[in-house]
């Protein structure tokens, strides 16, 4: 019903969680966290709040705008080593003028378990998604059920979705975005097949078909490099750690 | 709805084709420091790991086997972390810019008090 369209919604547009994303790469386990459910639980409720009020204002006959959500997700970016004091234009838009989640946490340690929590509501052993190589994850899991699941989420609420993938560094910058760019287009048909079939949005190792998970490589270690400064180690690159350690003991 | 997905801070993945054979698997690539813009790689030289109480215990931490049984880092290996530490901070910086360039942009057009902004 058309109406009054203007009502505004002051001291309610912001909403965060100064937690982060993270994926676990292997050699560098100074890393942690991250995200999930809580997030899409929130934005989910904001949404049913909304449509909520929306029928109960019709029925007063005014109506006021669903809201917007934009939300931004960061990947490797810590909360416990500080790195929200090194971000001071986000703490003042949304940390000083909205809320937040200090007890946020995230159910796994890994980039694509924990994004596909966020997107599912799901735990990794529901979802399935366990690991950040395939069979068991990678972008394709990350990218396509972003594209599947919460998102459609949205679009049943009439909430119009799209989703970018912004590049804000020079990291990898041409190879990087082909990759991203094939595995997601190949991963969106394979994951909306499963996705007709299954509840779980990954399958079992033994059912996994080798083939839905190959990718063409489109970019060598020498087109990323590009010709600017490799990163070099500032040791040997294979120099142990030194284990002071003692083995543990069964008690 | 609108979802953005910054590579920033993440590190700079190399993909080694050779590796890959037909599958990709966690040696088909390696791993380098996030690359920060050239506008910030001057910045925070002395950043560090903070070095709290679970900071590279002498003594082997109670917590899970994973954690316990991690060796000791050596002076090498916590310079390495610490480098890697100072280039995610930097590359956060064009996050943060971004973060407040939508801010800015959905107040232009009137529309931040009818957004959820949701930095995850």
């Amino acid at each position: 019903m058309p109406s009054n369209r203007s009502t505004s919604r002051t001291g309610n547009n912001l909403t965060i969680a100064i937690t982060t994303f993270h994926t676990m790469s292997g050699l560098h386990l100074w890393f942690w966290f991250l995200s999930t459910c809580l997030f899409l639980y929130v934005a989910w409720e904001m949404v049913l709040d909304d449509r909520s009020s929306l029928q109960k204002q019709n029925g007063v006959g005014t109506s006021r705008k669903r809201p917007n959500i934009v939300l931004i997700l960061t990947d490797d970016q810590d909360l416990h080593m500080n790195s929200m004091d090194y971000m001071p234009l986000t703490r003042e838009l949304i940390a000083d003028e909205g809320t937040e989640f200090t007890h946020h946490f995230c159910t796994n340690a890994l980039c694509c378990p924990s994004r596909v929590t966020l997107w599912t509501g799901k735990s990794p052993h529901n979802h399935n998604v366990t690991d950040v190589n395939p069979p068991h994850g990678n972008m394709i899991s990350s990218c396509s059920l972003q594209l599947l699941s919460m998102s459609n989420l949205f679009d049943q609420a009439g909430i119009p979705s799209s989703s970018l993938k912004a590049s804000t560094t020079t990291t990898s910058p041409s190879g990087y975005n082909r990759l991203a760019t094939t595995l997601t287009t190949r991963a969106s048909s394979s994951m909306l097949k499963r996705s007709q079939t299954t509840t779980s949005p990954m399958p079992p190792a033994s059912q996994v078909q080798t083939s839905s998970w190959t990718h063409s490589p489109t970019s060598t270690t020498m087109q990323l490099s590009n010709g600017t400064e490799n990163y070099r180690y500032p040791t040997k690159a294979n120099t142990p750690p030194t284990c002071s350690h003692p083995k543990p003991t069964a008690s | 709805m609108l979802t953005v997905a910054p590579v920033a801070p993440h590190s700079n993945v190399h993909i080694i084709d050779k590796n890959i054979h037909g599958n990709y698997s966690g040696a088909s690539a390696i791993q380098s420091p996030p690359v920060p813009a050239e506008r910030h790689k001057h910045l925070f030289p002395n950043a560090r790991v903070p070095r709290n109480a679970a900071f590279n215990p002498a003594e082997p931490s109670t917590g899970a086997a994973w954690i316990s049984n991690l060796a000791r880092q050596n002076e090498s290996n916590v310079a390495y972390n610490d480098d890697w530490y100072r280039n995610r901070l930097r590359a956060l910086q064009s996050v943060d810019e971004m973060v407040a360039e939508i801010g800015a942009r959905l107040r232009d057009h009137g529309i931040l008090d009818e957004t959820y902004l949701i930095c995850e």
